[in-house]
């Protein structure tokens, strides 16, 4: 759920001339050097249509039971096998995607906008209410996430929309350490010093250089914590605190067939492994966006 | 010393802080412990029980009254009675404790020998290919969820070879093999940032004297570069801490293990309030207190830091 500075190292930071046809000729060239990333991009395209249109993999209703289909292995009729509704898992795991994209995305939006108001005002105000802030957000920090998820999804009730929001709270602390020290970085570079003698108004250099720069970094920072917020959807969903049976969301499916895991051990870990392979596609998508800089996702 | 002072002083104010937000975000939710124990109950009576339990469990006070008592409370170690137990929530919490204790000390070891091994290894191996797949496993090992690892483990260990049980294995393969479980995503963390840390060390002006000392590559690396590579991750323990606390729960409910994982989590969905607190608190304890050691022991391996500076 956290997001780690670490020092910029000298050997990875951008060249100085030229930055820009760099970058270009860099993104489009490095994505055929390395055909890793372009899994990473197809598979993430796969899932995307998949939440807007399951039915473009799976044409079957994800609901539907069939008492003379229990508990069937993989085939290629059904490639992930039938629980023990007789329901095709596929299916399931097809339709499931909405769901768990939908609240990870929506938890790390909630905890970028809210991590980042928070982190632009200590980084732009400083002297107290800096302190004051980051001592909360210290706070937030050293309360085991997963407690304070618990106690929110409790005070919401639960379901997989209460989930994602418990996510986003969580990650707002974070973000909001990154925001700040993005913002004290960019205050002191060389052009928002420029932009000072050239006599423009704190707001307008506030909102004109500040803020762009700095949200570059947050907003790459970003795309690593959808992974990491579609594994910790997975693991309230899990824990039985996301959506009822017999809605289909990832977390759940591994969840419902973990009774089965010594003799149908595809019902787990098959699902499982659509999560593992989407979040490894976003982490290794967000790898790219973040070269330069080391963010460690723990 | 004196800023380790204030560090102390920031340790403290982040547990009471912890401790704070808890008990409020726990206040403002609807619905409390009395609506929980008269869950069964129907018929006209149930004003009257919900308001008789409310006013036995002292619900039924103004909140700041039950904050200063609770608050006190804690600071003589009293965090009351378990609402479903009867019994204190220290001694509840205390009963599964330890052995939350060893699945997350065993974890955390696991994870720094796994994460530690597989950096050296991959610093160590010369063929292009077999060093690109292991340098492909941390990325691998941090998207791997818990619970999923777990199951794996629960499949291979329990079902096919049987050497543990099943259902809440009492023996040390069991607490072994949970563990794993929970060091798969802290190792590869940890051995990505280590990684990261040990390329930029290689490439250092005294590394590269101690390579025309004419020291093996083994020697340069494990006691040269690995020492100086080694201190973020030593910073980092004290997130990889807290991210353990929270695998647990899964790794105890995938193995069936009675631990603090499932307690706190039966204790927030009863709104058994005594005991979120204990475990809140010992929570944040715990973080300040790994964080504090880590700050006493980085000037200690790197001569340049000193608290006095």
């Amino acid at each position: 759920m956290t997001i780690l500075e670490a020092k910029e190292t000298g050997a990875s930071a951008p060249p100085a001339g030229k930055p820009r046809l760099r970058a270009r000729g860099g993104r489009a060239a490095g994505l055929l050097r390395s055909p890793g990333l372009l899994v990473a991009y197809l598979w993430i395209v796969v899932i995307l249509l998949a939440a807007v249109h399951p039915g473009l993999f799976a044409t079957g209703d994800p609901l539907r039971q069939d008492a003379s289909q229990m508990l069937l292995a993989p085939s290629p009729d059904h490639l992930f096998g039938t629980d023990d509704f007789g329901r095709d898992q596929f299916t399931r795991t097809a339709w499931g995607t909405r769901l768990s994209l939908q609240a990870a995305i929506i938890a790390v939006a909630i905890g970028l906008v809210s991590g980042s108001l928070v982190g632009l005002v200590a980084g732009a105000l400083r002297g107290r209410a800096d302190s004051v802030l980051m001592r909360v957000v210290d706070i937030m920090l050293a309360v085991p996430s997963l407690i304070v998820s618990l106690a929110i999804i409790s005070a919401l009730g639960r379901g997989t929309l209460n989930i994602a929001v418990a996510i986003g709270i969580n990650s707002t602390a974070g973000f909001a350490r990154l925001m700040r020290s993005e913002v004290l970085k960019v205050s002191n570079a060389k052009y928002v010093e420029a932009s000072v003698f050239a006599g423009h108004g704190y707001v307008r250099r506030l909102f004109k250089h500040v803020v762009p720069n700095a949200s570059r970094s947050v907003l790459a920072a970003a795309t690593m914590d959808i992974g990491t917020a579609i594994l910790t959807v997975a693991a309230l969903s899990f824990l039985g605190l996301g959506a009822p049976p017999p809605t289909p969301e990832w977390g759940l499916l591994v969840a419902e067939g973990r009774t089965f895991i010594g003799v149908q051990w595809w019902l787990s870990l098959l699902p499982g492994l659509v999560i593992v392979v989407t979040v490894l596609a976003v982490y290794r998508v967000g790898r790219s966006f973040n070269r330069g800089r080391t963010h460690v996702v723990a | 010393m004196a800023r380790y002072g204030l560090r102390l002083l920031y340790g403290v104010i982040v547990v009471w802080g912890a401790f704070t937000g808890a008990f409020f975000l726990l206040y403002v939710v609807p619905g409390d412990a009395a609506g929980g124990l008269t869950a069964g109950a129907d018929g006209a009576d149930v004003k009257q029980l919900l308001a008789e339990q409310r006013e036995l469990l002292g619900l039924d006070r103004p909140v700041w009254v039950q904050y200063w008592d609770a608050l006190t409370g804690a600071l003589r170690g009293d965090f009351g009675q378990s609402v479903y137990q009867r019994r204190p929530a220290v001694e509840v919490y205390f009963e599964s404790f330890p052995e939350t204790l060893k699945l997350a000390f065993l974890g955390l070891l696991l994870a720094v020998v796994l994460g530690v091994t597989l950096s050296v290894v991959i610093e160590l191996t010369n063929w292009k290919w077999a060093r690109e797949l292991l340098i492909s496993l941390p990325p691998v090992a941090v998207s791997l969820p818990p619970f999923l690892v777990g199951l794996v483990l629960l499949q291979v260990f329990a079902f096919q070879l049987h050497w543990i049980k099943a259902v809440g294995d009492p023996g040390f393969g069991g607490l072994l093999i949970a563990s794993a479980a929970l060091a798969v995503a802290g190792g590869g963390s940890i051995s990505q940032l280590l990684t990261a840390n040990l390329r930029g060390a290689l490439t250092s002006p005294y590394v590269e004297t101690a390579r025309n000392w004419g020291l093996s590559r083994f020697d340069v690396l494990v006691r040269h570069a690995l020492k100086n590579a080694a201190l973020p991750v030593i910073t980092s323990l004290g997130t990889t801490v807290g991210v353990m606390v929270g695998g647990t729960v899964l790794t105890e409910t995938v193995f069936s293990r009675l631990g603090v994982g499932r307690l706190v989590v039966d204790a927030v969905d009863g709104r058994d309030m005594p005991v979120v607190l204990v475990a809140v608190t010992i929570s944040a304890v715990i973080f300040v207190v790994v964080n504090l050691v880590v700050d006493a022991v980085h000037p200690l391996l790197d001569k340049r830091i000193s608290w006095d500076g």
